[in-house]
């Protein structure tokens, strides 16, 4: 047994620090924790795979994910009505690249759908709608539920936009993140899991796994969001690491300034689904890194792989 | 006769032997507490009562007791031997250069801009205010890191996790091109894009592909392990390399602009380093140099 558990920390380790390598040669720090779902003692060694998964950051879009879980649970409580038709009024809504945030013109949309559009694109819109009609309160029963105590959620996007716009003194979100772009002090603050929403890599684990697992919302409702993250759109993230045929992987995007994060499930056909949450922060301040970006699916697959039976462990 | 004798005694190492005896109230304890055998703190205990005509110790079977004449001296004994090893002390540290950051440049930078920068930190009355130490960027994160340096000065975006970082500093780019050597040399695959090794800093090598790729430009690359043999390579025409715009060149090498390609710079620091004012320092030094290129 001690053996086994040697050969499984000689393994997490390697895989440690190529995950180490990969962020460096990406030019970004990194957090990464990976388990397999559940967590059980059978599981063939190593049993997790962490770089400074305790550290906190600060979550950006992520935290959609226990909003989206927050929203399932008041459909559960009923609540509130996946079906209900919740009014869009383009002046309002909160600025961004997809989904709701895009409209011109006043519409109408059900929560459900609302939910998808946050999920599938990361819908600014769509969110603050939705934690309007939630409240930051549920957000942290779902926290607590899950065991993520070093998670806050302290604003949605409009908040934290807000926050950016007093932080940097502009007045709209574009000069923001330029400012962001020219100033290492305003771009240490804006990143600072002090003072926005924050997690660590093993909270996000612990949430997926407890979501993946059925503990925190009905077993229609979890399906209903497993489902929705398996269709996200972006796939340049997590995804790009799994060419594998048959690797499947659910996960949620976060985004701002130097910050590109994502968490989810990555499940090879007949193997346990394996958790896993990748935060990183990139040297350069460049709007989009794709190097970055490929070494999150870089370092997923490699803390994965080491997480895998696989057909050693026939 | 005896002034010889004197000469050739150790005295300071005879007087630790002396102190530490009288300390532990034996010769044996003494030489284990100094780690060394007794044979030789016995004989030059013995030297030293010779030297000074002054016997020191009863010797009895339970140990040493110190004499009268003995007891007289040892206060005198301390005060040479703690001297001795302030002595020490203040050696080590002016050997160290106190008050000399450890100043790091990551080898990509340009010759110029580190002889200038170095330039820069002299101030009157100080002779020499920086130890340079020029390594890969990698090298000097790490040395900060370890605290075995105290500043930092690399080319382009750097992932400083645990440092103190400034702002990024910029200066325009250009092109050091072979004497008669052509821009378009880097498209049509005559000339190859020189650069160190892209591991010394992953994100300030691909910032700067990134800027070229911007200028339709996708240059083989082809890295050297030694700055010199930058624009040695270029000089003998096999390619171009990116450079500061002002940059004195030797012959052999011309220059084109690269329209807005810019490289950047970033002072970093130890958090913690005993002198804080130096890290503004030298990012003044840095912004002098680069203004005036």
């Amino acid at each position: 047994m001690t053996g086994r558990e040697d050969a499984g920390r000689a393994v997490a380790e390697r895989a440690e620090a190529a995950i180490r390598a990969t962020f460096a040669d990406a030019g970004c720090e990194g957090w990464l924790h990976a388990a397999p779902i559940p967590a059980s003692a059978s599981q063939a060694p190593p049993s997790s795979v962490s770089v400074d998964a305790h550290r906190p950051v600060a979550m950006a879009s992520v935290y959609k994910l226990p909003l989206a879980i927050a929203l399932a649970r008041e459909f559960d409580a009923g609540s509130l009505d996946p079906g209900e038709q919740v009014a869009i009024d383009p002046t309002t809504t909160t600025a961004g690249p997809s989904g709701v945030s895009l409209l011109r013109h006043p519409a109408r949309l059900s929560l459900r759908d609302l939910a998808v559009s946050m999920m599938a694109v990361s819908d600014n819109a769509a969110a603050d709608l939705l934690l309007a009609r939630v409240g930051l309160a549920a957000v942290d029963a779902v926290l607590r539920d899950a065991g993520c105590r070093a998670t806050r959620v302290r604003f949605g996007t409009a908040g934290m936009h807000e926050w950016l716009l007093e932080a940097t003194e502009t007045s709209t979100l574009g000069e923001a993140l330029a400012a962001m772009r020219e100033d290492t002090a305003l771009d240490v603050g804006a990143h600072d899991p002090a003072f926005v929403s924050s997690t660590t890599a093993a909270d996000m684990v612990a949430l997926l796994t407890a979501l993946w697992e059925g503990r925190l919302a009905s077993a229609a409702e979890t399906a209903e969001l497993v489902s929705t993250m398996g269709r996200q759109l972006f796939r340049y993230r997590l995804a790009s690491g799994f060419a594998q045929p048959g690797a499947e992987v659910a996960g949620k995007t976060g985004t701002i300034g130097r910050l590109r994060h994502e968490v989810g499930v990555v499940t090879h056909p007949g193997e346990q689904p394996i958790a896993v949450a990748v935060f990183t922060r990139a040297a350069r301040s460049e709007p989009e890194l794709p190097v970055v970006d490929a070494a999150i699916g870089r370092a997923a697959r490699q803390a994965v792989n080491a997480l895998r039976p696989g057909w050693l462990g026939g | 006769m005896a002034r010889e004798r004197e000469s050739g005694i150790n005295l300071l190492r005879s007087l630790e032997y002396f102190i530490a005896a009288a300390e532990h109230g034996g010769i044996g304890a003494a030489a284990e507490a100094l780690g060394t055998a007794q044979p030789p703190v016995s004989q030059s205990i013995r030297r030293l009562e010779d030297d000074l005509g002054v016997r020191l110790f009863d010797r009895t079977p339970g140990g040493v007791r110190l004499t009268d004449g003995g007891r007289e001296l040892l206060p005198r004994a301390r005060l040479l031997s703690s001297e001795a090893s302030r002595l020490r002390a203040v050696a080590r540290e002016a050997s160290s250069a106190p008050g000399r950051m450890r100043l790091g440049f990551a080898r990509a930078l340009p010759e110029h801009i580190i002889t200038s920068v170095l330039n820069g930190l002299r101030r009157p009355g100080v002779e020499v205010a920086a130890e340079p130490v020029v390594e890969p960027a990698r090298a000097i994160v790490a040395g900060l890191r370890e605290g075995a340096l105290d500043q930092g000065i690399v080319d382009g975006p750097v992932v400083s996790a645990g440092l103190l970082a400034s702002r990024p500093l910029h200066a325009d780019a250009a092109l050091a091109l072979p004497e008669g050597g052509r821009v378009e040399g880097l498209r049509d695959g005559v000339l190859a894009w020189c650069t160190l090794p892209r591991t010394d800093n992953p994100p300030a090598f691909d910032a700067l592909a990134d800027q070229l790729a911007g200028l339709g430009l996708e240059p083989e690359h082809r890295p050297v392990a030694r700055p010199a043999e930058l624009l040695a390579l270029v000089a003998a025409g096999a390619a171009a390399a990116v450079v500061v715009r002002g940059a004195h060149l030797p012959p052999g090498i011309q220059v084109r602009p690269l329209p807005g390609v810019r490289l950047s710079f970033t002072v970093l620091s130890r958090p913690g380093a005993a002198d804080d004012g130096a890290a503004q320092r030298v990012e003044t030094a840095l912004r002098r140099t680069l203004r005036t290129l």
